[in-house]
């Protein structure tokens, strides 16, 4: 599952205190980088954040804007360490929904999901699944496979709950890269099933949840846009 | 000023992340926000009486002078009220809310804490940074730095009871994976049938009295852990990996070997080492520190939803933002 991971401030301003700024790495092209755990930066709408949550290990994020990025990280050892990702606050009413976006995503070797998070306004967490490696899993137990989401896709779907409730659709037809629509369709799907009730989408996330890496890996977005 | 109740206002995460926005896109700071904001707050406090020594200056004090001409702290306070006063009154709006709710519960922050708080700050930086050199870095002061620290440890002790604790276990793993359409290949990968068939000979192998570490070099196709004996540290059911880890572990005591157990991605084996409940000593701290960062990010999940309800609960008349 995606631990949509809120710091307390302290923390996260500890972890912005470490922001060392360095020369870009060239031979990714990268034009910014920066080591702290928990950096974040914002251009337009677009907020692009570290996220190293579950670890102190050292890591670089390279970084052209928000929607262009590369984590390179060594993690070993059980549990989620980061969740790299773009974000938009989104504050969607529900009759309103018409999220999509489009991904072209390159992950490293490791255990490690990519991934949407959106969250809602009553707390729960609907986390869309286009890929992972290893012995990476959702929250929960599957309660539906094979459902086909118009505009969407086909998705095995898991539910969980680690404090909240946590929905996860898994496609059964991964990629690193395509366009994900039909955001607003698996709401519905979530909502007549019974796994929520009217919400507004708060904000919409996109990027690698990394548990543990085989060395030193990059996990890129290439590219990420959102639209709704 | 108008009278302005500000129920309903939206939080704008303080307690997300005040930080975030610390950076324009090149990384340089772009807005020394929390600089702004205890400008505003000296002004603010200063309106209501609760005046820090610092504040005491009169208005009419002259700050700078630009070619004899006089920039007053009366300028000053108005310029930072106009940049930053309305983030700055909500940021006090909610320590004081913190605090009341605190007091309510008979939450208390202790000496001691705040310096084991102090100590993991310090231990989160890497050297040669200080916390020293960061706050003046990001012009703070310690005490300011202190205020957030105290904030931030009553919010901890308002919420820990709230947050959900999970059996944790420490795991040994062999993994066979299978061939799955898109996936990101990084190693050989089977059909279902020929990656069971594989995991139930591994199993044999072990039931055999082959070493497990062995087994692992000879079989286990996970990268990250086939050359550290399949360790996958210590795990629990939010830990990210497929559920069934830990819900197999769940049935074996610490040595035990699993049978073999189907996983998203294929097939494992795994040997629990140890559980929460039932470790050596000298994996206490291991074992405190996967605790620990759990507690932190539900804490810091929990606490913006909980910080505005306070609000909502508490009567608050903002004259600053109608």
């Amino acid at each position: 599952m995606k631990l949509r991971y809120r710091l307390s401030a302290l923390v996260a301003g500890i972890c912005a205190f470490s922001a060392l700024f360095t020369a870009a790495n060239t031979a990714h092209a990268w034009s910014y980088s920066n080591t702290g755990q928990y950096f974040s930066t914002t251009s337009g709408s677009y907020i692009l954040d570290t996220d190293e949550w579950g670890s102190t290990a050292g890591v670089t994020l390279y970084y052209n804007n928000p929607q262009n990025w590369d984590l390179y990280c060594n993690f070993t050892g059980g549990g989620v360490k980061a969740y790299p990702h773009t974000q938009v606050n989104t504050n969607i009413s529900e009759g309103s929904y018409n999220v999509w976006g489009y991904f072209n995503a390159s992950p490293g070797s490791g255990t490690w999901d990519l991934a949407w998070d959106n969250w809602d306004s009553n707390g729960a967490e609907y986390m869309i699944w286009e890929n992972w490696g290893g012995g990476a899993g959702p929250l929960g137990s599957e309660v539906a496979s094979n459902v086909s989401i118009s505009g969407a896709g086909t998705f095995n779907v898991y539910s969980g709950n680690d404090g909240h409730e946590c929905i996860s659709f898994l496609q059964t037809s991964t990629a690193d890269n395509g366009t994900q629509g039909g955001v607003s369709s698996i709401m519905a799907w979530a909502k007549s099933h019974g796994y929520t009730s009217s919400a507004t989408i708060s904000n919409v996330q996109f990027g690698f949840e990394v548990s543990s890496t085989s060395g030193n890996q990059n996990f890129i977005m290439n590219d990420i846009q959102f639209g709704w | 000023m108008p009278d302005v109740d500000i129920i309903g206002f939206s939080v704008v995460g303080p307690w997300d992340n005040p930080w975030a926005r610390f950076y324009s896109l090149d990384g340089k700071e772009a807005l020394p926000l929390l600089v702004k904001i205890w400008m505003t707050a000296v002004f603010v406090a200063g309106m209501t009486a609760v005046v820090p020594a610092r504040s005491q200056t009169s208005p009419a004090t002259v700050v700078a002078t630009v070619d004899r001409k006089p920039i007053m702290v009366s300028d000053v306070q108005r310029e930072a009220m106009e940049m930053v006063g309305a983030a700055a009154l909500q940021r006090l709006i909610e320590f004081r809310v913190i605090d009341d709710e605190a007091r309510k519960d008979g939450i208390t922050v202790t000496a001691a804490d705040m310096k084991e708080q102090l100590r993991k700050e310090r231990a989160k930086l890497t050297a040669p940074a200080t916390l020293e050199d960061e706050l003046k870095q990001h012009h703070l002061t310690m005490p300011l730095f202190e205020e957030m620290m105290r904030h931030n440890i009553e919010l901890h002790k308002l919420l820990i009871g709230r947050v959900q604790t999970f059996p944790l276990y420490h795991l040994r793993a062999i993994m066979i994976y299978v061939s799955r359409p898109g996936a990101t290949q990084t190693g050989p990968v089977h059909t279902d049938a020929q990656a069971e068939a594989i995991v139930t000979q591994a199993e044999r192998d072990l039931q055999s009295g082959k070493k497990w570490d062995d087994i692992v070099k000879q079989y286990s196709e996970d990268a990250p852990t086939k050359g550290n004996a399949g360790d996958l540290g210590i795990v629990n059911k939010v830990s990210g990996y497929d559920q069934g880890f830990t819900n197999t572990a769940a049935d074996l005591k610490n040595g035990q070997i699993s049978t073999p157990f189907k996983i998203l991605d294929g097939y494992a084996v795994i040997q629990r080492i140890s559980s929460g409940a039932d470790h050596p000593a000298s994996e206490n701290d291991a074992y405190d520190g996967v605790e620990s960062a759990y507690e932190d990010y539900m804490v810091g999940h929990l606490s913006p939803s909980y910080v505005q309800n306070l609000q909502l609960k508490a009567k608050i008349v903002n004259y600053l933002s109608p």
